[in-house]
């Protein structure tokens, strides 16, 4: 009978607290997003579902959980299954591999075309470093505040890798953030571009792209790499692993392993990636005050990040012969390819013969440059 | 929660906003320059790295169309221009 009671007194039914309820709900709304309405099914899912599995309780001499790790008393043996997939959130692993993937399906010739519409990626980012300030404003230390600035940098293992390393306690509700407000850049970033922009700034057309030479395109990963790094050392290991997959597809000998990289790698890590972040966003760390400023500041972030962007392209345009279409600076938010997808839908509803995406997408692939090295200055910063 | 300017300036807000901004803006700057001048850097360099030796595209050698093709072709052309006229 004793045993029993014991075994009764161990389930997650007993050990349930409102907090935990409560965050498995927050899990299966996220699930239920992701399946019906396809908000960034590829994160959501696995996020949601680890969100579950991270916050069904259970009796404390048990190792089950992420945090339960080879620090404990039991060493190695003692620590759970998932904390050693824990491990690579914690530790930066993951994200560097995911940006390897991304560099293996990156066509940066659009940018390589247009050299002039880099900046606007790096316009954009001013959304992080304001961010920042609002964060530092509201108390947070300038650890947490450059975690959630990241979240305008719109990159999800960017913000992940920033914050692992910095503010591992706001990692759940800065990943939560990041990836539902990248999933909403079609809702957020229209009404700022038509606010910021004329219909005549709208209509503005721009020349067709040059033509880029396979030489240009292995050249442009070695050596830009060599120059970010050189500039932003704290950049290597995100910008090492994106430029390296970039060079596996642009070389021509490497394509199996690009196929790779773009596939079955990133495809794997990002299952265990959303899936770690999931489990280690718990209720005592989540259902705080905390989380809401993060949500408030990271739309902050993104609504800043696209007038960056915008505002910048109408400031060259004083200086341009040939123009930009301010539109494209939205682009510089560097949630690929959605932004490009709503610079072409807003320029279409101008004038519907104005083919802007490939225009939009040098911004968009030079912003994820920019926050790369964006979060390698924050970590170089911070963690002298 | 505490809000305050001071917040800001004890974590060195604006300093860490300046330099990162200079310095992201720095780094995409001179991604940009080294991109706008690419081209006539490998236009030197053609002597030496001939644009052909790095070609190591698999694809076919393009064959002229035939006479059989272009007829085709046309044929193609002509039954798809109708469909949109509505024929």
């Amino acid at each position: 009978m004793e045993l029993l009671w014991n075994f009764l007194q161990s389930t997650g039914f007993a050990q349930m607290t409102f907090g935990n309820a409560v965050m498995i709900v927050i899990g299966l709304v996220f699930v239920f997003l992701a399946i019906t309405k396809d908000y960034e099914p590829l994160l959501l899912v696995p996020i949601g579902f680890g969100i579950i599995v991270g916050n069904v309780p259970y009796v404390a001499t048990m190792s089950l959980g992420v945090y339960d790790d080879w620090t404990g008393p039991g060493g190695l043996q003692g620590s759970s299954v998932l904390s050693l997939v824990y491990f690579g959130v914690k530790y930066g692993l993951f994200p560097p591999l995911i940006f390897l993937g991304i560099g293996a399906m990156t066509d940066f010739s659009t940018m390589l075309s247009n050299p002039k519409l880099v900046l606007l990626g790096a316009a954009a980012q001013v959304g992080v470093f304001l961010t920042l300030l609002g964060a530092l404003f509201l108390g947070f230390t300038p650890m947490q505040a450059a975690s959630i600035g990241i979240i305008g940098g719109a990159d999800g293992p960017t913000a992940i890798f920033l914050s692992s390393q910095l503010a591992p306690e706001l990692l759940g509700a800065i990943a939560i953030s990041a990836y539902s407000y990248m999933a909403l850049v079609p809702v957020i970033q229209p009404p700022i571009m038509k606010l910021l922009t004329t219909p005549e700034e709208r209509r503005i057309r721009m020349k067709p792209p040059r033509v880029v030479s396979k030489r240009e395109r292995i050249i442009f990963p070695i050596a830009g790499f060599i120059i970010c790094t050189m500039v932003a050392p704290g950049a290597l290991t995100l910008l090492g692993m994106l430029f390296f997959g970039n060079l596996l597809k642009e070389s021509g000998v490497t394509e199996r392993l690009a196929n790779t990289a773009r596939n079955a790698l990133i495809d794997t890590v990002t299952i265990l990636l959303g899936f770690a972040v999931g489990a280690s966003t718990q209720a005592k760390t989540f259902l705080q005050a905390e989380s809401l400023l993060i949500f408030g500041l990271g739309a902050l972030s993104f609504a800043v990040a696209t007038a960056g962007g915008l505002l910048f392209a109408k400031l060259m345009n004083l200086f341009l012969q040939e123009k930009i279409n301010p539109l494209v600076g939205a682009a510089g938010v560097s949630a690929v390819p959605d932004s490009a997808r709503v610079v072409q839908m807003v320029g279409q509803q101008a004038d519907p013969h104005n083919m802007l995406l490939m225009h939009a997408m040098a911004p968009n692939v030079a912003g994820v440059i920019g926050s790369a090295v964006a979060a390698g200055v924050l970590w170089s910063v911070l963690v002298q | 929660m505490n809000f305050s300017m001071q917040n800001v300036i004890d974590g060195q807000g604006l300093e860490i906003t300046i330099v990162g901004i200079t310095i992201v803006f720095s780094a995409l700057a001179m991604i940009s320059l080294f991109i706008a001048a690419l081209p006539r850097v490998l236009t030197v360099l053609d002597p030496y790295l001939p644009a052909a030796a790095h070609e190591h595209g698999h694809a076919s050698p393009a064959v002229p169309p035939s006479g059989e093709d272009e007829r085709i072709v046309a044929a193609i052309g002509l039954a798809l221009h109708h469909r949109q006229q509505g024929g």
